[in-house]
């Protein structure tokens, strides 16, 4: 007889086996149910951390443009009107 | 009502949060889902522990299932990804079962028990790869043809088919090398 065919008739063999038998749908429910329950935990708390990521996306924003213009003393200046357009005046020293 | 019916029923009513609809399903398909998973685990705790994370899946999948196929090709499908998973995990801590305990196992004449037979199968089996295990399990047990097992897994149809064919080579030089023939008085 050759392997293959011996496997074959293993296999045949094996397939009239009595597999045991589980009452597993209470477990199976239970699981479901605290996964349900652990989803539904999760949700708000996904709300949440994008609502803060929103508003520290728009903080950053905000302090990016603020800080551009603290950075450069040109665009500083010529942010100011009253520096741009009336510069200093020279003191004469006696 | 037909099967298909009864399924579409209870998936709805799963959806909509009856948890006795879902018991209707799991009651209906366990015994199939078991009769597969006990291929890859023979071990009772582990293969109930299979089973519970296929329907487990299956539930958390409920809303993807299309209604395209019959609802149990669908669990299959999962029940065949759950046990490839498995088949992966045990791959880090590899069983080998020693044919040895098998010497003589012919009880009368040609005939061997079935259970038997399917330990030897698993003994054997346990020595593949997790993917070359796989295919020859649908292939053996469920008579999956090569592009049944591509669709299940996601895999294309051409590695299948060459896996196969390296699972069944292999699976020919263990025979041979653990001289399993002679062990089973079978070499006539």
């Amino acid at each position: 007889m050759d392997e293959l065919e011996a496997i074959r008739k293993l296999v045949k063999q094996a397939r009239k086996e009595q597999v045991p038998d589980f009452d597993m749908a209470d477990r199976v429910l239970a699981r479901t149910r605290e996964l349900t329950r652990a989803t539904a935990m999760i949700r708000p708390m996904k709300v949440l951390a994008a609502i803060s990521g929103l508003a520290a996306a728009v903080i950053l924003v905000i302090a990016l443009g603020t800080d551009t213009g603290a950075a450069d003393p040109e665009v500083a200046e010529t942010a100011n009107p009253e520096v741009a357009f009336f510069p200093t005046v020279e003191v004469q020293l006696p | 009502m037909d099967e298909t019916e009864r399924d579409r029923r209870d998936i709805e009513a799963s959806l909509a949060g009856d948890d006795d609809a879902y018991r209707c399903l799991v009651e209906r398909y366990k015994k199939l889902i078991t009769d597969q998973m006990w291929r890859f685990s023979r071990d009772p705790a582990q293969c109930e522990e299979l089973v519970q994370d296929v329907f487990v899946e299956a539930f958390l999948s409920l809303r993807g299932y299309r209604g395209d196929a019959p609802f149990l090709h669908w669990l299959r499908k999962i029940a065949s990804r759950v046990g490839y998973r498995f088949l992966k995990r045990q791959t880090r801590q590899p069983l080998h079962i020693p044919l040895e305990d098998y010497n003589g196992a012919t009880a009368v004449g040609d005939s061997l028990s079935p259970s038997r037979a399917g330990e030897i199968l698993e003994a054997l089996l346990s020595r593949l790869r997790p993917k070359e295990r796989l295919i020859l399990t649908l292939q053996y047990f469920e008579g999956c043809s090569t592009k049944e097992i591509a669709e299940r897994m996601g895999w294309s149809a051409g590695m299948v088919a060459m896996r196969a064919y390296r699972a069944r080579k292999r699976l020919r030089e263990i025979t041979r090398k653990e001289r399993l023939l002679e062990r089973l008085g079978w070499t006539s």
